[in-house]
């Protein structure tokens, strides 16, 4: 067994028992990176020196008897939309080659405190948005399980290092499905946690009413593990709630007995785009919840086309507030993927803003509303398995149905279940109570156990 | 993109959901009052994009009736911290 294949808990307990370092694991991520993303892309810049040294710092603090907590001595990435002091922070753009960050990201500072040792920066869509694309400064990451399938986005990299073994955890970010989506399409974990658990500060905006951080990582454990030190109140992101932050890992073994599931059906029982393999997959998720004692029902929830129209033009708006400058003087410096739905954003209006905005309240009161009678919801992360290079469509036709719960701000987490016949896998998401990522973790841990 | 702009509507919110308007000119229209020129070999697909967009539009405007009462979420609301 390789380095590798150890979950993070497993890495802590070897680096305590002394039976591995944080430089020996650091050196066996950054070989295996060295080995293989030339043709993964997962990375848009290593930084192994820095790795090594902080690494042996690490290593010295632990035999000083010093522990920081379960990410210490592990390697991670993050995606390049975070600030790290020092580093350019590129968003996989021509436009921004040379702004160097002057301050960690409030992620990038967690993480550092807690030990995690940064590897480097990691591809995203442009802007965590245009992808995947040839025709910006850096090759897009290509998908681990088949290098002439895309891993969806935008936290591309990341669920490619992830997937790849370079990592077993890599933060990214999601405004409408970028760490579920490729995490699915990968194979691997992606968390968005509740809006409001992870700061966003130092981590640069997609759409601020819509923008999450949170985890993709290897396992469900593993996924529990990097929220603990990513979650937490912070006053400079005015979207952080400052609430308390549970243990993530106490009830990952409970099982799912007694629990009540709903299932919003119609979100995808009629969508012409579902592959059988993907309705299988759901309705084998949904046994198996059962023969573990579960109770699960069909729930209706607003038309998901609803959510998927709000989401869109309160992304819309948000996005060209941002980038309409550029989008002025710089437009030719942005990937084609990119500049087709950013300048979309001068035809929405003050009034549908608000009107988005205004039925986001009543999407999300009925989403609270059907969690008073459930402790989780469950439904399809994606209609299909990821896409060739050759053969995918525009990414609004992907078929990735997550973006409600970043209306609603709701956790979901995507978790395998298992592969489909073209040996991609297949995947399914839990959707939590506003900060019950707990119970989220706990449903997804069983259907883990069980693929 | 068009040299010339064959509807000149005051605002996106209204015509989005009017389907007799041109939605190239529409389009030329508000990305011209924005100040954004689309180059020429562009605006094929920004225009398809904004034909696949204008339904999405139409939908959050029909959603609601003016009598309903959900107040928006307000961005990073400062007494909750979260929509």
């Amino acid at each position: 067994m390789s380095l590798a294949d150890l979950s993070i808990l497993e890495l802590a307990r070897l680096l305590r028992a002394g039976s591995v370092s944080s430089r020996e694991i650091v050196a066996d991520a950054l070989d295996r990176i060295a080995e293989r993303d030339r043709q993964i892309h997962a990375f848009i810049r290593v930084e192994a020196e820095a790795a090594l040294g902080f690494a042996g710092e690490c290593d010295a603090e632990l035999a000083r008897g010093v522990d920081r907590g379960p990410l210490h001595g592990i390697p991670y990435a993050l995606k390049d939309i975070y600030d790290v002091a020092g580093l350019p922070t590129t968003c996989h753009s021509k436009l921004r080659l040379d702004a160097i960050a002057t301050a960690d990201s409030a992620v990038a500072e967690r993480l550092r405190q807690g030990g995690a040792v940064l590897l480097g920066k990691l591809a995203t869509h442009e802007f965590a948005f245009g992808g995947p694309s040839f025709d910006l400064p850096f090759p897009p990451a290509r998908n681990p399980l088949d290098p002439d399938r895309i891993t969806g986005g935008s936290s591309s990299g990341s669920a490619a290092a992830v997937a790849a073994g370079f990592v077993r955890f890599a933060p990214g970010s999601c405004s409408g499905g970028s760490l579920r989506g490729p995490a699915a399409w990968c194979g691997v974990v992606g968390l968005k946690p509740t809006y409001g658990r992870v700061s966003r500060r130092g981590v640069f905006p997609l759409a601020w009413t819509l923008d999450h951080c949170g985890p993709i990582a290897r396992t469900v454990e593993d996924a529990a593990v990097a929220l603990q030190a990513m979650a937490g109140h912070d006053a400079a992101d005015p979207g952080s709630a400052d609430v308390p932050v549970p243990d993530f890992t106490a009830a990952l073994e409970a099982g799912v007995k007694g629990l009540r599931i709903g299932v919003p059906r119609h979100f995808f029982r009629d969508h012409a785009g579902l592959s059988d393999e993907a309705s299988g997959a759901i309705e084998a998720a949904i046994a198996r919840l059962r023969a573990a004692d579960a109770t699960v029902a069909d729930v209706e929830l607003p038309e998901q086309r609803l959510f998927a129209a709000c989401g869109r033009v309160v992304m819309t708006a948000e996005m060209f507030s941002i980038h309409q400058e550029h989008l002025r003087t710089r437009l030719a410096d942005y990937g084609q993927a990119t500049v087709n739905r950013f300048v979309l954003g001068a035809t929405v209006g003050a009034a549908d803003y608000i009107n988005a905005q205004r039925l986001r309240s009543k999407l999300k009161a009925a989403v609270d509303e059907t969690f008073q009678q459930y402790d989780a919801l469950l439904t399809v992360i994606s209609l299909s398995t990821a896409p060739r290079f050759d053969t995918a469509p525009n990414a609004s036709a992907w078929g990735i149905q997550a973006n409600a719960f970043n209306v609603t701000g709701h956790p979901a987490i995507s978790v395998p279940v298992g592969l489909a016949a073209d040996g991609m896998p297949l995947a399914v998401q839990v959707i939590g109570r506003a900060f019950d990522e707990a119970t989220a973790l706990r449903i997804a841990k069983h259907l883990e156990s069980c693929a | 993109m068009p040299a010339s702009i064959s509807a000149a509507p005051g605002n996106a919110s209204m015509t989005s959901q009017t389907d007799a308007v041109d939605p190239a000119s529409e389009l030329a229209f508000l990305l011209h009052h924005a100040g954004i020129t689309v180059p020429a070999d562009r605006w094929d697909a920004v225009l398809a994009e904004y034909i696949a967009f204008r339904p999405h539009l139409a939908l959050v405007n029909q959603a609601l009736l003016p009598e309903d009462e959900p107040a928006p979420v307000i961005m990073m609301h400062p007494a909750v911290g979260r929509p």
